[in-house]
């Protein structure tokens, strides 16, 4: 009584993603900014970090300075293409760090034993109410301020979401049947884990730290701007904008802007880009 | 005689997207002061739809496309949600399927039940409460003081069901419309609710619609029925001439997919099945080893010796004093090989409990347990799993969503060591997938791809392809249609043969465990009131508890005059 399959009737993920327009066009956004960033030596103009006295603070759109130039006379075009590179890789490597072990520690803690599980998840609770900045101050205090700094920072204010979250999700899917049907056909509790509650939370892990990426390119932003992050005269999206500040008044308002565009721009693309995965991740 | 509530070839479609579904196409239906309509289908026939779209409370991507509906003379298509009210409740009534949801969880029965006394009745507030008091009096609630003071959790399902009943026909509908109201209850809860609203209704002469997939309900209540199959009635008539001597092919599929108390022996000399399908045994071989028959010996397989398991609740963190449940009390049986032994009892009776502390999945708390001759907290775990399978009640949560089918049931082949490559445990997969009617097509494809009865298939076919000797399958059906119910009870009958498989059936529905197995036990609060053999259901000596069980089936009533 064989039964010949049906052709199948959904469509691949990757179609589903094509058809979101959020989606795609985070996606987009990502990709043109992310490629500017990696090709930034062969697009700049001139050498971010080469002042010149001669041309201080030189309008939008003045000969060999298309975005005009900063208080020291640097190329804002140029320093805004290099200005991302920092920012993307330590938001992304942080993000990523930091879900990998909010993800553990939460599958550890929702199925631990009740007294295991109970300490863990007040631990996290006290990282919760500890304020994240002080770390980024206790941290440059210890090593030299830099994207070491940024990157143990936003680790450590983003473990205690991802567990949180991983912690809900995995105590919903524990009592679920399919863990029990695993465990009657000789499943190991880490086999549990990893092969079988695992799938099941990875499309909202991927989905919560792709918006984590957007939030956490601001955050560096801001510990940049107050020093603690990337050191001048080294460009960076965040440091342009405290330094660009002191002159926003003064009649040259591009120096601040165009990096604050950017960040939003880039915050943005990553936001979309998670709920639109939302969507195709959970149909 | 003119009709309360005449539909006409109503129409409804579902805008999805990319997609149009014709949910309800070209229903025509009449209901008639004072009798009970019975409106039947499977799940995806339209007859809910159909139900929602009388008082106009369909989701927002379904939309009436064309016909009318009719109350009382007044057309409702098309009725602003204003105009809408003044028929709600106070013209026709609704009883949802599951009571936990229909009542509000944050207000007390005595507020829920004034605030409609007193939208429709216009009486003030202590009026209302009086008139909610002899309401609750009149649907068989004993104590309608506390009822009144408590919130919906407080109460047992049944309960909240009489108090939808009471909110539903307090305001005096004309057209009462019941939506499955006892397919979330236990059987012996559930022929009362009906008996209740059978009586409230004849005394008010209150019509009703009433929703079913279940021809034991139909039979018991309506006068008249309408079966419904893909968004179209296929056949109207009075219940005896439909359920007696039905027209429509599909009809009577429904009708035979039940199984009749007695049925087991309809067929003299012949395997039991239902719907007079052949019985496929054949032996197949899924590996070598099945190829010489077991020894059918009729030793026991599995012996239970007074286990008991208690469940903590509350404690520390939790608000509450903690104390012990006690879910199963001193339970002694025993599984003969190459038996179906039946596990009935009501919902909470520790029958699913019982269950999982069998193949060891749950710790005892007293008793011992021994599969084969030994003691199952002492036996080798990878033996015990491979030879020890399970089946649970809803294949779509028991099935990982996110694993394809075939790694499903490749996995444990691996693990358990009853395949030892990779090739093997394939070949032995799409083996598995025939045997249970399916393709090995199917094997790289995921679980929300299958109906739910395809689904079942696979948990069968997962459990199988280790070539257990023992299958406990908790509820295998009950979350199924009941032609898929059918079909299931049928494949699984068929491959016991094959396989020399033992079974310990769990169930709830009597008449399934009586038409499927060899011996009953009845679980009751945790305790096993009495085993037999299931040929003595109706011996004199049977529990008051079985008594109550039997008393509940609903049975056709008209003469099975289609066996043939």
């Amino acid at each position: 009584m064989t039964v010949v399959a049906p052709p199948r009737l959904r469509r691949s993920a990757a179609a589903r993603f094509v058809r979101n327009r959020e989606a795609l066009l985070g996606l987009i956004v990502l990709v043109v900014i992310v490629g500017i960033s990696v090709l930034a030596p062969w697009l700049a103009p001139h050498d971010p970090n080469a002042g010149d006295p001669e041309n201080v603070l030189n309008p939008i759109g003045a000969a060999g300075h298309l975005l005009g130039t900063d208080d020291q006379g640097r190329d804002v075009l140029s320093r805004l293409l290099y200005g991302g590179r920092g920012a993307l890789v330590v938001a992304t490597v942080a993000v990523a760090i930091a879900t990998v072990i909010g993800t553990l520690l939460g599958l550890a803690g929702a199925f631990a034993g009740r007294r295991t599980s109970g300490v863990l998840m007040r631990v996290i609770d006290l990282l919760f109410a500890f304020p994240v900045i002080l770390v980024a101050l206790s941290l440059a205090a210890i090593v030299q301020p830099g994207p070491g700094v940024l990157i143990g920072t936003v680790i450590f204010g983003a473990v205690p979401y991802v567990t949180r979250i991983v912690f809900a999700e995995a105590k919903i899917e524990r009592e679920k049947d399919y863990v029990e049907a695993a465990r009657s056909l000789g499943a190991s509790e880490p086999a549990i884990l990893l092969t079988e509650v695992l799938p099941n939370l990875v499309s909202s892990v991927v989905i919560y730290g792709t918006s984590l990426v957007g939030i956490n390119i601001v955050f560096t932003a801001s510990l940049s701007a107050l020093g603690l992050g990337i050191q001048p005269p080294n460009p960076d999206w965040g440091r342009m904008i405290s330094e660009g500040a002191k002159v926003l008044v003064t009649g040259s308002p591009g120096v601040a802007t165009f990096p604050a565009v950017a960040i939003l721009l880039v915050a943005l693309a990553f936001n979309w880009l998670g709920d639109g995965l939302r969507d195709v991740l959970n149909p | 005689m003119t009709a309360v509530l005449s539909v006409d070839g109503l129409h409804v479609d579902f805008q999805l997207p990319g997609a149009v579904v014709n949910a309800v196409r070209g229903v025509d239906l009449e209901v008639h002061p004072g009798e009970v309509l019975a409106l039947v289908g499977e799940s995806g026939s339209g007859k809910s739809v159909t139900a929602a779209s009388i008082l106009g409370l369909l989701p927002g991507t379904a939309r009436v496309t064309a016909g009318s509906i009719r109350f009382e003379g007044n057309e409702l298509v098309g009725l602003p949600d204003k105009r809408l009210n003044v028929f709600r409740g106070a013209g026709i009534g609704m009883i949802f399927q599951d009571p936990v949801t229909s009542l509000d969880p944050s207000f007390t029965i005595g507020s829920q039940l004034g605030d409609t006394a007193r939208l429709h009745l216009k009486v003030s507030r202590d009026a209302a409460r009086e008139v909610g008091h002899t309401w609750l009096d009149r649907v068989g609630i004993a104590d309608p003081e506390r009822v009144l003071r408590s919130y919906p959790h407080e109460l047992s399902g049944g309960m909240r069901q009489r108090v939808m009943i009471a909110l539903a026909g307090l305001s005096g509908p004309k057209l009462l419309i019941a939506d499955e109201p006892t397919t979330a209850l236990d059987a012996t809860v559930q022929k009362q609710i009906l008996d209740l609203l059978l009586d409230l209704t004849g005394e008010t002469g209150t019509a009703v619609l009433l929703i079913t997939h279940d021809f034991g309900v139909v039979s018991h209540t309506s006068s008249r029925v309408a079966v419904m199959r893909a968004g179209a009635i296929v056949e109207v008539g009075e219940t005896a001439q439909v359920l007696g001597a039905p027209e429509h092919p599909y009809t009577r599929i429904l009708i035979d997919s039940v199984p009749a108390i007695g049925q087991r022996h309809a067929v003299a000399g012949q395997e039991r099945r239902l719907l007079s399908a052949t019985p496929h045994t054949g032996r197949v071989q899924l590996s070598d080893r099945t190829a010489a028959p077991r020894p059918d010996t009729g030793e026991p397989i599995l012996e239970l010796a007074g286990v008991a398991k208690e469940f903590a609740i509350g404690g520390l963190g939790t608000g509450r004093h903690k104390t012990t449940v006690r879910a199963v009390d001193d339970v002694t049986l025993s599984v003969r090989r190459g038996e179906i032994f039946g596990l009935i009892g009501e919902s909470g009776s520790g029958k699913s409990t019982l269950a999982r502390l069998a193949g060891g999945l749950l710790p005892l708390t007293a008793g011992r347990i021994n599969f084969d001759g030994t003691d199952v907290t002492a036996v080798d775990k990878h033996d015990l799993r491979r030879r020890f399978q399970y089946v649970f009640q809803d294949a779509t949560t028991a099935l990982n969503p996110r694993i394809k089918v075939g790694d499903q049931i490749t996995r444990p082949l691996l693990r358990l060591g009853k395949a030892s490559s990779r090739k093997q445990a394939a070949q032995l997969t799409s083996r598995a997938l025939d045997l249970v009617g399916l393709s090995a097509g199917y094997a790289d494809r995921y679980p929300r791809e299958f109906s739910g009865g395809q689904r079942q298939r696979i948990s069968i076919a997962r459990a199988i392809a280790l070539e257990p000797d023992l299958l406990i399958l908790d509820e295998p059906t009950s979350a199924l249609d009941v032609s898929t119910q059918a079909t299931i009870l049928n494949l699984l009958l068929d491959l016991k043969d094959e396989l020399d498989l033992t079974y310990l059936f769990i169930g709830h529905n009597l008449a399934v465990i009586e038409f499927v197995c060899d011996r009953i036990g009845v679980l009751k609060q945790g305790s096993l009131i009495e085993t037999f053999e299931a040929d003595d259901l109706f011996a004199a000596d049977r529990q008051p508890a079985t008594r109550a069980l039997l008393d509940a089936v609903l049975p056709l009533g008209a003469p099975l005059t289609t066996k043939d």
